[in-house]
């Protein structure tokens, strides 16, 4: 359901406008029309410093380190996390070059620089070489002075020496000399390594300090809020007056009149209409709030259009239990919630404890009724009773087929067409209060038409109704129906461009209506798909049973059993949750007429 | 020779709407990832985008257990039209899958710059979607 909300005409002088803000930020329940993204250098600059604070706060939290006790910290947290943060990919970047100097030295053992260079001042030039051991030729030494540093299985290291004055060759080309000894580059280590963890133990301290970040984070958000909302505010009379515009919900108006009252100030409340496009609060019951996030994912709805979650909450559910197909993936889930709701209960995760414990039960029963657990089918093991066998769906049909499809396959389908019908039931309704019934005839025909049709039709199916009436009555459907859609779709224009509107109309209808039913057929194969993967899982985990070792087998087994199921549930999940949000939104949201073009209510508060 | 007519059709049903589906889920899902660098508040749109294109590889996985599983259409006569109808049902699909990968990450890209298209996006992504309904279609009507 979508809050009422009432609107609020501020009018005062232009050197109010900051403070009158500040107090609306206290109230926090209005909603002042604003730009959600910076306008100008200066909030451009307020949001860098909330993300610098954000960035902060992200290196710390991510830090494995714990505060010492009694640690105290004066300087700028955020400036000394960011640098320290900055100060260890640094050294660890320096710390990996200098090991794989330490390495390509090692070779060379200990030596001193600075006696090379003496040597060098002295007119003796020293080249390194490496080369393969088969191809070092021990004759070398009679070209060039050579000395064999060191050796490894398949590599000589050897220097040689020559004066710099003389011409000089050798077989082989020298490699660039060590900057250094192995003594130095260990010496560097060292202190790199040192640094490094002088490093992280300040970031470990600075961890105390996260309380405070996170309010001062906040406090910028708020700023950046605040000056955003001043910049909204329209100026009058040579901009010696501010008139700020703002939404809150009508349930607030005693509370927000009696505080504009004490202010002082001059303002004008009256309700919101949908030409205001005032922003949209959603306000469900226990069960329907769970799904707000996902009408939030799509848009909200205009002021005079319908709020879909309560609708969009139960299909939702059930075509994601439709999706998995397992009652043992429903206990999973439930379980799983329940981990959330007791462990992680302050974290943004957490909060969905509901939303997944709602669909992992609702999985667990749809599963049941599909006749899967844990990738076996319910009807054909031996283990199951006789009650939960009568649960399972194609029990109920001679080998579980309807008119030769599967049982399953026809249930996606009509769950698909009752779906759309609703919709378009919704869309009627929707329309006609919304445009007036003039400007919705063409709909109310092709409600009546479809709708009615599968209503009249499965009707005669199960007999209540007899051949003759069922021939009348479609008869009755179609004149009226066809006079609405090719004939009065839009009362007062030229009858014959109507005709040619509502066959285009038909057209799209037709071939629209028939994609949407057929897409749910996906309910059906997802469902499928992952009961099938299951019982692959299953297969293999007992084929290795009959490893003739005992207890080594049932190791190996569960091994297998577990990982798979974990596996086919992450893949599932991902499946049951990303398909029917595709079907809500593509096939109900077009067939309902759903906008989603409306506002998020964004009060201004201190807080975020 | 028919039968394996027949079967060839099969697995080419399966199997060209399975490539399509993972090369149109992976234009999109590539298309994603370099949005998630850019905008990452949005990264359940850019997950929805993603795996629309994974559509098609369904509807040959249904197809293809319709016929083996349902049906059971005879081989050994009807090999020449299932091996037509297998061959045009996994070409659609797999086509229609690139192509709605490419629309999905063109919309991914929107989103990710700040542009509201997420439901144009879907709407769009729909339109080469429904060829490959028609081509499941086609694949029951061809055995019934």
């Amino acid at each position: 359901m979508i809050s009422p909300m009432t609107k609020y005409s501020f009018i005062l002088l232009s050197g109010q406008t900051e403070e009158f803000l500040s107090k609306i930020q206290d109230l926090g329940v209005i909603d002042i029309t604003r730009s959600v993204k910076p306008v100008d250098e200066k909030s451009e600059a307020l949001l860098s410093e909330a993300d610098t604070v954000k960035k902060a706060l992200t290196v710390l939290n991510s830090c494995d380190a714990e505060p010492e006790k009694g640690f105290r910290f004066d300087g700028d947290p955020v400036e000394a996390a960011l640098k320290a943060q900055a100060d260890v990919e640094e050294f660890k970047n320096e710390l990996s070059s200098a090991k794989k100097e330490l390495s390509a030295r090692k070779p060379w053992g200990q030596f001193s620089t600075e006696s090379i260079g003496r040597l060098e001042a002295q007119g003796l030039k020293i080249r390194f070489y490496s080369c393969q051991k088969k191809k070092f030729d021990p004759a070398w030494a009679e070209i060039q002075p050579l000395q064999v540093v060191s050796e490894t299985d398949t590599t000589v290291f050897f220097v040689t020496v020559a004066p710099v004055s003389e011409e000089y060759s050798f077989p082989i080309e020298p490699m660039a000399a060590p900057e250094g000894s192995v003594n130095e580059m260990e010496l560097t280590i060292k202190d790199l390594e040192t640094k490094l963890s002088e490093r992280k133990k300040l970031l470990g301290n600075l961890k105390g300090c996260i309380g405070e970040l996170r309010q001062r984070y906040n406090e910028k958000l708020g700023a950046l809020d605040l000056y955003l909302a001043e910049s909204a505010t329209e100026m009058a009379a040579d901009s010696h007056l501010a008139v700020v515009t703002g939404f809150a919900p009508t349930e607030d108006d005693k509370r927000l009149c009696d505080a504009f009252d004490a202010l002082g100030i001059y303002y004008i409340h009256e309700p919101a209409t949908k030409e205001d496009n005032p922003p949209i609060k959603l306000h469900n019951n226990w069960f329907a709030k769970n799904f707000e996030v996902l009408t939030g994912m799509y848009g909200m709805p205009v002021y005079d259009e319908f709020d879909p979650t309560p609708v969009l909450g139960p299909f939702f559910m059930l075509f994601f239990a439709m999706c998995m197909g397992d009652a043992g993936y429903g206990i999973v889930l439930m379980l799983i919630a329940l981990f959330m709701k007791l462990k992680m209960q302050g974290t943004s995760l957490g909060k969905m404890y509901r939303l997944i414990g709602f669909l992992g039960g609702m999985t667990f029963f749809v599963g049941l009724f599909l006749g899967t657990f844990f990738g076996m089918s319910i009807l054909e093991a031996s283990w199951t009773p006789e009650w939960l066998k009568a649960l399972c769906v194609d029990g109920w049909f001679p080998d579980g087929k309807i008119a030769g499809f599967p049982v399953q396959m026809v249930l996606a389908v009509a769950i698909g067409v009752l779906h759309i019908c609703l919709a378009m039931i919704i869309k009627t309704i929707n329309y006609t209060k919304r445009f007036g019934f003039s400007k919705t005839v063409s709909t109310w025909g092709w409600t009546t038409l479809i709708v009615g049709g599968i209503i009249v039709i499965a009707l005669a199916m199960t007999e209540i109704l007899s051949e003759v009436t069922f021939k009348w009555v479609i008869i009755a459907l179609a004149a009226v129906s066809s006079l609405a859609i090719f004939v009065f779709n839009t009362p007062g224009r030229n009858p014959l461009v109507n005709i040619g509107s509502g066959l285009w109309d038909t057209y799209n209808m037709v071939t629209g209506l028939m994609g949407d039913v057929l897409s749910y057929i996906r309910l059906y194969a997802l469902g499928l798909a992952g009961g099938m993967l299951g019982n692959a899982f299953n297969i293999m985990g007992t084929m290795i049973l009959d490893i003739p070792v005992p207890g080594v087998n049932w190791v190996f087994c569960i091994v297998i059993l577990i990982f798979g199921h974990v596996l086919n549930l992450a893949m599932s999940c991902l499946g049951a949750f990303v398909h029917p949000l595709r079907l809500t939104f593509v096939e109900y949201f077009k067939n309902s007429g759903y906008e989603g073009t409306g506002l998020k209510y964004n009060p201004l508060t201190k807080t975020k | 020779m028919n039968e394996i007519l027949g079967y060839l059709g099969l697995g080419l049903m399966l199997g060209l709407a399975g490539i399509g589906s993972s090369y149109g889920t992976t234009i999109a899902a590539n298309a994603a990832e370099g949005a998630l660098k850019k905008n990452p508040e949005k990264s359940s749109t850019y997950m929805i985008l993603s795996a629309l294109p994974a559509t098609q590889g369904l509807y040959g996985f249904v197809g293809f257990l319709l016929w083996l599983v349902v049906f059971k259409p005879d081989f050994t006569v009807m090999g020449p039209k299932l091996f037509g109808v297998g061959l045009a049902v996994g070409l659609v699909c797999l086509f229609s899958a690139i192509r709605q990968g490419q629309v999905c990450a063109n919309g991914i890209v929107g989103e990710s710059q700040g542009h509201s298209v997420m439901t144009n996006t879907l709407i769009y992504a729909a339109l080469p979607e429904f060829y490959a309904i028609l081509a499941l279609v086609g694949s029951i009507m061809a055995v019934l």
